[in-house]
């Protein structure tokens, strides 16, 4: 049905369509092919070894989690500077989006680095944070901070454009109501931005749990996932890091796609109610 | 009940100035003008959703000035409606009563009383979507009403209705206002809807409301150019006038008129086209205006034809379509045209 309609449409197709969808699914191939050729060429018997490796499955358990954290952190600092974005307009609004982009140009290595700055053991916070007893270097705290540091901006650019998709005059409604205005933005506008929140934490834990040279710069232990593999690729070559790479590629766009799904689908029921 | 006093606000393009007005207990006052004098804005600031940049409005004696929208008391309807999208209809309604500490079947009894007297106790499960807009309507009306407030603001409440309900509605609406004594400021572009809803009409234009006054005096007796041209009176002259006993003699291009306004000067001459009566022949009548000229021009609107005839000055006169049979006249027919002394407004 679907394979008839799609032939029925290239057929149909001025020149210049045919043109663009042979050019398109070059890059689709090219991004597809690598990802498929891993997965393929290890079978499925590698897959379930390279998951009973118990050293595999820490590390992998580390990146989730790890991205998960960095994913409810930057959610808990980023709803409320999203709206604050969506909704006031102030002096320094677009340097404070620059601030807010800006992780996404920044090469990952110097990502690290300047959270090395920062949080490091020879850092400006040093002292307080030996006083405290917190470590980030080599440590799991460094590992949230630097996937936090590079997704931060998908959670907040997210959902920031799903606040602003709600008319503020929802909340005026609200107010009249006798809501106070944080009622009204955790009864109105969060609700109505569901779809958009979900979106960008899908987006910031794909982001967190892809990322490795910021976290291998401020944290080679303990090791995620990205680490191990780079580790074994380098001491022990392909064969050894190919079966946990096409692990991490079943698992992780699994995990995406699921979630993608999930939430274009309830985008599409919220359009439609 | 509402007072406002010299209110100002400015924000881009929307800005309000030095507005001042009384609204009386129960009373409907429509504001009334053409799309961008910052109606809506106005309302805004009643409700609390914007902060003005000078002056006051109290509720009921107390100033709301500096008030949160949630303290003051006062409902607001948008133009289109804006349910909760994501609320059923009997969530929507329920939804001033969350701060409130009323049990859960309180709530649903206020739902469904509040719901009956509306006419929407059928769509108490149904989603807004797929609402008309009278049903929209009502439900907002229901959703606002449901908390008690001390008054109301609606903002262009019938424009998303059907023109052939809208009547009805507007009928049905001033009756529950009148019902519940409710306190209203109405916001409208539409002069006969302004002219059934309003105790009193407060006409806006730029950010100013430029008169206040019953719907009688605003129709009949406009004090400015805008506000003539803004109701529709189709005859704008200017003249000069002077008294002579206890009447006024305008004239105007070369003719006389007689007005029962006590002005001199130059003035302004306005006289709305319903009030003029046209003839073949001179009537004889105690109207005090009576001039003939040729028929320049007919134009049909709806059931009114516009007939306009040069008298010295042009003068536009609306009939019914009947009447306009009846007449049998074409361009350059001599016609007379009648009206009254106190049809003839000057300003």
């Amino acid at each position: 049905m679907g394979l008839a309609r799609l032939t029925k449409g290239l057929s149909r197709a001025e020149p210049f369509v045919l043109l663009f969808v042979v050019v398109g699914a070059v890059l689709i191939t090219f991004i597809a092919l690598p990802l498929v050729a891993t997965v393929v060429y290890e079978g499925p018997g590698d897959l379930v070894t390279a998951l009973e490796d118990p050293e595999v499955r820490s590390a992998i358990t580390v990146s989730f989690g790890a991205a998960l954290l960095a994913t409810a952190l930057s959610l808990v600092f980023g709803i409320p500077l999203a709206y604050i974005m969506a909704r006031k307009q102030f002096p320094g609004k677009g340097v404070l989006q620059g601030i807010i982009d800006v992780p996404i140009v920044v090469p990952h290595t110097v990502a690290g680095i300047a959270l090395l700055v920062v949080f490091g053991r020879m850092g400006m916070f040093s002292d307080e944070m030996s006083a405290l007893d917190l470590k980030f270097e080599d440590h799991l705290l460094g590992i949230i901070a630097a996937m936090m540091f590079v997704s931060a901006s998908f959670v907040v650019n997210a959902v920031r454009e799903g606040f602003e998709a709600v008319d503020p005059r929802l909340e005026h409604v609200a107010r009249s109501l006798g809501a106070s205005g944080s009622q009204a933005f955790m009864t109105v506008t969060l609700p109505l931005s569901g779809s958009a929140v979900l979106t960008g934490a899908v987006m910031a834990w794909a982001r967190a749990v892809s990322e490795f040279g910021a976290v291998y710069i401020i944290a080679s232990f303990p090791k995620i996932a990205p680490t191990l593999m780079y580790e074994r690729n380098l001491h022990s070559g392909l064969s050894e890091s190919m079966p946990v790479a096409a692990l991490l590629v079943v698992l992780c766009v699994g995990i995406f796609v699921t979630f993608r799904t999930v939430s274009v689908y309830l985008k599409k029921r919220s359009e439609e109610t | 009940m509402i007072s406002v006093k010299g209110l100002s606000y400015s924000a881009g393009e929307f800005n309000i100035h030095d507005i001042s007005f009384d609204v009386e207990e129960g009373e409907t006052l429509v504001v009334l003008g053409p799309t961008g004098a910052g109606k809506t804005v106005l309302l805004e600031i009643l409700a609390g959703c914007r902060h003005p940049r000078s002056g006051s409005v109290a509720v009921g004696g107390r100033d709301v000035t500096h008030l949160p929208p949630e303290k003051r008391g006062i409902g607001l309807v948008y133009q289109d409606y804006l349910l909760f999208p994501h609320l059923d209809v009997f969530r929507n309604i329920a939804y001033g009563l969350r701060a409130t500490d009323l049990g859960h079947d309180e709530v649903d009894s206020e739902v469904r009383a509040t719901a009956a007297q509306m006419k929407v106790s059928h769509l108490l499960h149904r989603r807004t979507r797929n609402l008309s807009g009278g049903e929209q309507q009502r439900v907002a009306l229901a959703r606002t009403l449901i908390t008690r407030p001390k008054a109301v603001l609606l903002d262009e409440p019938f424009s998303a209705v059907d023109p052939n309900t809208k009547e009805a509605l507007m009928r049905e609406l001033s009756g529950i206002l009148e019902d519940r004594g409710l306190t209203t400021v109405y916001v409208t572009h539409d002069q006969v809807e302004a002219m059934e809803m309003a105790d009193r009409i407060a006409v806006m234009n730029a950010g100013r409301i430029v008169q206040i006054d019953t719907p009688e005096e605003v129709f009949r007796a406009p004090r400015s150019e805008f506000v003539a041209n803004f109701v529709g009176i189709r005859n704008i002259l200017k003249g000069v006038a002077r008294r002579e006993g206890s009447t006024t003699l305008v004239s105007v291009g070369g003719i006389g008129l007689v007005s029962s306004v006590e002005l001199q000067g130059d003035v302004h001459v306005t006289l709305r086209p319903e009030d003029i009566i046209v003839s073949r022949h001179k009537l004889e009548s105690s109207a005090r205006n009576s001039l003939s000229g040729e028929v320049v021009s007919v134009v049909e609107k709806g059931p009114v034809v516009y007939v306009t005839a040069a008298c010295g000055v042009e003068l536009t006169a609306a009939v019914t379509k009947e009447s306009f049979k009846e007449l049998r006249v074409t361009l350059g027919d001599e016609v007379f045209m009648t009206f009254k002394a106190s049809n003839v407004n000057l300003f």
